[in-house]
């Protein structure tokens, strides 16, 4: 018997089967895009020649020339983009949206700074997806390819569709590991009343950053010594041990349902909402569960029915991209569909997905309950069955 | 192309997607400046002192009839995430209020973007900062719109 590699353990488990992998990441090619629309609706790129001054690049972009036309460039990653959302040329459209999408953040740090949400988007999704096959499912490209009876099905569980997930999942872990280490080499240790003052110093700044509300809570919550270091260390080993994550089962359900607390609690203590995280966790949704349990097989039905349109379809869809991306810049703008009229914020959003964290935990909390009581019941029956 | 063939380029390229980005995250060593490949280390290192005074510009425009509007910075750009700091607006009010050879093309700028946010053209646009006493015992702890004083830093005459 030889004893197996390491690197070829790992590798066997990057390209393990994955029930519903075909159907999930096709569907999270879907909530991806629509959630990198919904973000670029609500820049204005066109700014940039309104101001003179620009904040320096990174260094592995400061060759990057200005764009010919600004307004081109949003219009032209539009256009990528919504080929991506309908899933029509996808490995080309995503590569399209790779480049263009980090053309496009350089061009915005050039008045914003260097971020460090949006690169989550712009970079670490597209980088992985280029290598991935997300356009085989609910996607003009499946459409097409049924054709020639070549098109995967969304129940296909074939672990070489699902790999890109969990380098996803990899890169977030890394980038969690950084966020915990970097915290034990800043102040978060040497200062006793650290997260108190934070807190309260925060929770004023974003106020008159970016608006976050005064949040009632935030003096209570600092006055308390429990709550602030359980919110300091917790924070710490949250993000320090997240690639546990990578390798566990039980830690990967655990910080999942622990991560929109973490994040709804920065959002509404701090002012801090990294909206941008969402894009990345949609990646361990199983779409494809819920949209069984939504629709039922009907999704099936309605593909079936639209393969012999096929070219039709792609035809009419690929001039509603090209249509979208022209009207971006115009006054009646595409822009309102995607932030439904300027509803659409990061605030609230974080409040939509507090209550979903939160019919979770209770759905979970129901669950185990129900488990407890029932195994409890079992075992009563069996005593008194013995003492009977 | 058969499901093994598949199977082993995917064996393939995972590792080598895997690895180049992970290793483009080792070797970069984590700086803001290494993007995308910085570290993120949301907010690793702060000054946490507990604030009692603060203080953030803001604009002051007059337009044509004659009334006054007030811009927040944060107003200003749409390029600013709506969650970040939102260094744009304090940046270019700063330029248009400092002296330098550059202040007057940075004028121009802060009058452009507040005539675009405003959607209308103005007559004159004052830079003012605003500050606040900060009590932690009351709710809200400031008003915003109530400064306990302010200065005008710039006055900024339209040009024609």
């Amino acid at each position: 018997m030889t004893a197996s590699k390491p690197g070829l353990d790992y590798t066997r488990w990057l390209i393990r089967d994955k029930a519903r992998a075909a159907g999930r990441i096709g569907l999270y090619r879907v909530y991806f895009s629509l959630f990198y629309l919904w973000r670029l609706s609500n820049f204005h790129l066109t700014e940039i020649d309104d101001v003179v001054f620009r904040y320096k690049r990174p260094i592995l972009f400061a060759w990057l020339p200005e764009p010919p036309s600004l307004g081109m460039l949003e219009s032209a990653l539009v256009i990528a983009l919504v080929f991506q959302l309908f899933g029509a040329f996808t490995r080309v459209a995503t590569l399209v949206v790779l480049l263009l999408g980090i053309w496009y953040d350089i061009c915005r740090m050039g008045l914003t700074g260097i971020g460090m949400a949006m690169f989550l988007v712009v970079f670490w999704v597209p980088v992985v997806m280029v290598f991935s096959d997300w356009g085989a499912t609910y996607s003009v490209d499946n459409l097409l390819r049924r054709r020639t009876n070549r098109a995967a099905e969304p129940g296909d569980a074939s672990g070489h569709r699902f790999w890109p997930l969990r380098t996803v999942l990899i890169c977030l872990s890394a980038l969690y590991f950084t966020a915990g280490i970097s915290k034990f080499k800043g102040n978060w240790l040497d200062e006793p009343d650290f997260i108190r003052n934070f807190l309260l110093s925060k929770g004023v700044g974003s106020h008159l950053q970016n608006g976050a509300p005064l949040n009632p809570l935030v003096p209570w919550v600092a006055s308390q010594p429990l709550l602030t270091k359980s919110m300091q260390y917790g924070a710490m080993i949250f993000e320090t041990l997240f690639p546990v994550a990578v390798f566990s089962r039980v830690a990967r359900g655990f910080l999942f349902r622990f991560v929109p607390m973490f994040h709804a609690m920065n959002t509404f203590l701090f002012g801090i909402p990294v909206v941008e995280i969402l894009a990345v966790y949609g990646a361990f949704v199983d779409w494809q569960a819920l949209l069984k349990r939504v629709v039922g097989g009907r999704s099936d039905e309605v593909v079936r029915r639209m393969v012999p349109h096929g070219v039709a379809i792609a035809s009419a869809l690929g001039m509603i991209a090209v249509l979208v991306g022209l009207l971006w810049n115009t006054a009646l703008t595409p822009r309102l569909l995607f932030n439904a009229g300027g509803l659409l914020q990061s605030y609230r959003i974080w409040i939509l997905v507090t209550i979903i964290a939160l019919i979770w935990w209770t759905s979970d909390i129901v669950r185990v309950a129900r488990r407890f009581a029932a195994a409890l019941g079992e075992r009563r029956m069996q005593q008194s069955i013995e003492k009977g | 192309m058969k499901e093994d063939q598949l199977t082993r380029r995917s064996a393939w390229t995972s590792l080598v997607v895997t690895g180049f980005l992970l290793l483009g995250l080792i070797i970069s060593s984590g700086g803001r400046s290494r993007w995308p490949f910085s570290y993120w280390r949301m907010y690793a290192a702060v000054p946490a002192k507990a604030t009692r005074r603060v203080s953030w510009p803001q604009v002051v425009a007059r337009d044509q009839e004659g009334h006054f509007h007030r811009v927040w910075p944060m107003d200003l750009f749409t390029l600013d995430d709506d969650g970040s700091p939102q260094p744009a607006g304090p940046a270019l009010i700063r330029a248009a209020s400092r002296v330098g050879k550059r202040q007057l093309k940075h004028q121009e700028s802060l009058v452009r973007r507040v005539e675009d946010v405003l959607g209308r053209r103005v007559r004159e646009v004052q830079v003012r900062q605003l500050y606040w006493k900060v009590d932690f015992d009351i709710h809200p702890a400031f008003d915003k719109d109530r400064p306990d004083s302010e200065e005008v830093l710039v006055r900024i005459e339209r040009r024609q």
